[in-house]
């Protein structure tokens, strides 16, 4: 499933680095109830509780920083596994100072597998959209706070 | 009307059960229809380690249609929360209080309609509290880790059992002894049989308390002795009725929890209830294959003979040894590893470690364990060809157990009946012209195109078996006949086997034409009821025609014992004076002075000699003195895209010997499917597990099962060693092709990929694995 999305963060691109590159800061932006902690400079772990369809529970997420150039790209693995279902996100976001304070675009390509698959992209996908729409969502309107 | 033809023994006689299955009208147990009849469904775990702390029921029961909700604490109270499986290990049909793996059973709900049971599975309320789960075998049997069955009085690990043959130290000296010792780890991954039918039952109990079981079962009098032992009802009130079957593959031996939820709905609420799971329930909670670990070593001296083989295994069972195995061989038929050659010392050992998944262990196609043994000695004997610099047939061709040695004596303690396994290879190698294919390979090597060829020359093992060895849950493992000619000269058969799409009816016919002398078209054959065919083991493991086939032509030849004296009587000759000759007795020497079968039969009721029994039919429990040993050499043309790890296989080859051919339109049938059901583990199907203990392939978007699009096109051959103990010389081919074709497809990939020095890359070879193998050796 490839999603993709942009915002204009009202914050200097340093700022919106420093958001996008501390995992628990990252995950808060989850509307879902999670904990989060960093294992190392790279990896992290944690829980996260949702429902997809009517596949709900608790998933066991781990993630990591693949790739990344300071303060114009970075790429995130996700896997979470739960409920018989696993999923599988990679997530890519740019930042770009034009149009100027800070352009964030993002792209994610989200692979699900086990129970979860068996319900088809079509009936899930305006759920997943949903939630990772509103991570990015919720990131802006935390960078455009103090 | 004109006598149809007699369709016996080597004739390509049409499919007698297609008439019905080409027009829609099989019987399958969903389409079992009763007055009354309520529907199971079954509630499953999403955690694959887990306490149950309470089931609430409410919301079900609210739910409309909705009778009943069991739980394991319901079936605690009649002893039938657990329940033995064949390998007399034990099961939970529900838990009471803790799940072992995810998509377990946890609850039945009982109702009205499918859609009703499914919408009272939704609403109920399970609370849970996850267990640490316990996924890969070897952390499972690593000190400290959590104990699985913990329901077993005094279980401190999760290991399960280890079995062992050969000898140890021969072995340990020959390979110290061996020029040459290749040594290689190959997993075989957990597949499903995936047959399109899924599993299901419909449970009946009439007024004289008589409960009737309509089921998806390949073995029903197995089933029927283990209801009767588990729930106390006597078994002459217990019918297993196994109807049309949508393919089994060995998927449908073990008894399922669905099936005795369903025997509990009928008994508690009176009515008849159906259970049919749907294909998640299938891929995530049925008996698995494989998940064997092999660690092995084979020795050769520098002149290319083999010298000794060494193979360690750590089996994967889940949470249960469900698997069939006879009780004697937990590895089942394993150590029929040696294959093709004369090892002269070999050692197996085999562990069992309990996991955190669904019960494994059972056949996939192939009889006890030995696609396992085939694919792992046809993968060393290329990874040695290739440390020895041999072409890879001509090194087969150079240690292959003569055709005089046989019958054959292993060193694993098998005696192969017979075999001529040079000549099946040349003759593959003749058909695809395999020297002018080593050409073209070096030229396009030369080239940098990826093109391998891969051989697999393979021993089965079939036919169980011997009642002194071969035995399920304690019975032994013979097979029966129960044949009838009636006046007119028509005949009704009945076997202890079970069809579940290898056209028994046709074939078992052309048995009964040739030895009887009647056509095909006058025999009916029937098989899967309990109260009306003879005892038997059912069909599995290639045995239907080595073990039921061997009786039919010994009842059959009772029947003409009988028959001659019938004959004399009408010829008004002494019986010593009758010979059976074109498919008629005659008065020897006198062939004008003749009576066929039908006359026979007619008098065997209205004029049988005085002082004789009238009627003509006679039973036969046949137990093999042997195994059967089919083998087979196949090869495989692969084109590998080195940019993509895309394996085009462009021709395929099979050779097959499976002693005498009853039918070869029915042999051929078998061994197409067979090669697809061997090139499906080797290219396509896995059912991974998380770490978590997910099961990660619940549906066919990801449990790939190949297509027509995607199968290649199979060309087929045969050479003829019949068994010298069979009564017909016939060996068994239902699984043969599954056994023998995943080696020839990963021997084909890896010969591609020779230049790169890949000595092994684990099945199955999707193009990512393939990919990252070649770029792991060449990135750029």
């Amino acid at each position: 499933m490839h999603l993709e999305g942009e915002f204009q963060a009202a914050t200097p691109v340093a700022r919106v680095w420093a958001l996008f590159r501390d995992p628990v800061a990252l995950m808060d932006c989850l509307d879902d109830p999670h904990e989060v902690r960093a294992l190392d400079a790279t990896h992290f772990e944690g829980q996260v509780t949702t429902g997809v369809a009517f596949i709900r529970g608790t998933f066991r997420l781990r993630g990591s920083y693949a790739a990344e150039t300071p303060m114009q790209s970075l790429r995130v693995q996700l896997s979470g596994s739960g409920m018989g279902s696993g999923t599988d996100a990679e997530i890519a976001v740019t930042f770009s100072e034009q149009p100027a304070p800070t352009s964030v675009r993002w792209t994610a390509e989200v692979r699900m597998t086990g129970t979860i698959a068996t319900v088809g992209e079509r009936l899930v996908r305006g759920t997943v959209d949903k939630k990772v729409a509103g991570l990015f969502e919720n990131a802006r309107r935390k960078l455009a706070g103090p | 009307m004109a006598t149809p033809e007699l369709g016996g023994i080597g004739k390509s006689v049409q499919r007698k059960e297609d008439a019905r299955f080409i027009r829609g009208k099989g019987n399958y147990v969903d389409d079992v229809q009763l007055p009354g009849m309520l529907f199971l469904d079954l509630a499953r775990s999403p955690y694959p380690h887990a306490k149950i702390l309470a089931i609430r029921k409410e919301k079900t029961l609210a739910t409309p249609g909705v009778l009943a909700v069991i739980t394991g604490k319901d079936l605690e109270a009649a002893k039938l929360s657990w329940m033995p499986t064949l390998m007399s290990d034990t099961q939970m049909v529900l838990p009471t209080d803790t799940v072992m793996f995810h998509g377990q059973e946890v609850a039945g709900v009982v109702a009205t309609d499918r859609y009703a049971a499914a919408d009272g599975v939704a609403a109920l309320e399970v609370d849970y509290e996850p267990l640490p789960a316990v996924i890969d075998p070897f952390k499972a049997l690593a000190p400290g880790a959590p104990v699985i069955r913990t329901d077993k009085k005094d279980k401190k690990d999760n290991h399960i059992w280890h079995w062992e043959v050969g000898d140890k130290a021969a072995t340990e000296s020959a390979l110290q002894g061996s020029d040459v010792v290749v040594r290689e780890k190959l997993y075989i991954p957990r597949i499903h049989v995936s047959s399109i039918e899924t599993c299901g039952c419909v449970a009946q109990v009439d007024a004289m308390g008589k409960l009737t079981v309509w089921m998806t079962t390949q073995a029903p009098h197995a089933i029927r002795t283990v209801f009767a032992l588990v729930s106390g009802l006597p078994e002459q009130k217990i019918r297993i009725i196994s109807p049309d079957i949508g393919g089994g593959f060995g998927g449908k031996v073990p008894v399922y929890p669905g099936y005795v939820i369903a025997v509990v709905a009928a008994l508690t609420t009176g009515h008849p209830v159906k259970w049919v799971e749907d294909r998640t329930g299938n891929l995530i909670s049925d008996s698995f294959a494989r998940d064997y670990h092999i660690e092995a070593e084979i020795g050769a001296s520098k002149d290319g003979h083999v010298t000794a083989l060494r193979v360690k295994t750590l089996a994967d069972h889940g949470y249960t040894d469900a698997a069939a195995n006879p009780s004697k061989f937990p590895a089942g038929l394993f150590h029929i590893i040696t294959g093709s050659y004369p090892f002269k010392a070999a050692f197996v050992e085999v562990d069992a470690a309990y996991t955190n998944k669904p019960p494994g262990g059972i056949a996939y196609r192939c009889s006890f364990r030995v696609t396992e043994a085939a694919f792992a000695i046809e993968r060393l004997m290329d990874n040695l060809a290739r440390q020895l610099h041999l072409d890879p047939a001509e090194f087969r061709l150079k240690n292959f157990i003569p055709p005089e040695a046989f019958p054959f004596p292993s060193v694993l303690g098998w005696t192969y009946d017979s075999g001529n396994y040079a000549g099946a290879l040349r003759k593959a190698m003749e058909i695809i012209h395999y020297a002018d294919l080593r050409k073209e390979q070096a030229e396009k090597r030369k080239r940098g195109e990826l093109m391998g060829i891969g051989i697999s020359s393979f021993t089965e093992i079939v036919g169980a078996g011997p009642s002194k060895t071969f035995d399920i849950l304690g019975i032994k493992m013979f097979d029966s006949a129960e044949i009838r000619i009636h006046p007119t000269g028509k005949v009704l058969a009945r076997f202890g086997t079970k069809s579940q799409g290898q056209a028994h009816e046709t074939t078992y016919a052309q048995i009964l034409a040739e030895e009887l002398g009647i056509p095909v078209d006058y025999i009916s054959v029937e098989e899967g009821d309990t109260d009306t065919a003879p005892y038997g083991l059912g069909t599995y493991a290639s045995r239907s025609t080595p073990t039921a086939g061997a009786a039919a032509a010994i009842a059959c030849r009772k029947i003409r014992e009988k028959a001659a004296k019938i004959a004399a009587h009408l010829l008004e000759v002494s019986p010593d004076d009758i010979e059976w000759k074109d498919y008629k007795f005659q008065v020897k020497g006198v062939p004008g002075k003749s009576k066929t079968m039908a006359d026979v039969a007619f008098a065997a009721y209205t004029n049988h000699p005085q002082g004789m029994e009238a009627g003509l039919e006679a039973v036969d429990y046949y137990d093999p003195p042997n195994m059967t040993f089919p083998f087979g050499s196949y090869i495989a043309v692969v084109d590998v895209d080195k940019e993509t790890g895309q394996v085009h296989t462009r021709r395929f080859v099979a050779v097959d010997d499976c002693g005498t051919i009853i039918n070869p339109m029915i042999v051929d049938g078998q061994i197409h499917g067979g090669l697809t059901m061997g090139f499906a583990p080797a290219m396509l199907e896995e059912i991974p597990y998380d770490a978590d203990g997910n099961n990660r392939a619940s549906s066919f978007l990801e449990y790939l099962l190949p297509t027509a699009v995607e199968t290649p096109k199979w060309e087929t051959a045969k050479t003829t060693t019949p068994s010298p103990h069979h009564p017909l010389g016939a060996k068994g081919v239902g699984e043969s092709a599954t056994v023998g074709a995943p080696a020839a497809f990963v021997n084909a990939v890896l010969d591609a990929l020779e230049p790169y020095g890949i000595s092994n890359i684990d099945i199955p070879l999707t193009p990512y694995k393939v990919w990252q193998a070649i770029h792991a050796k060449d990135p750029k």
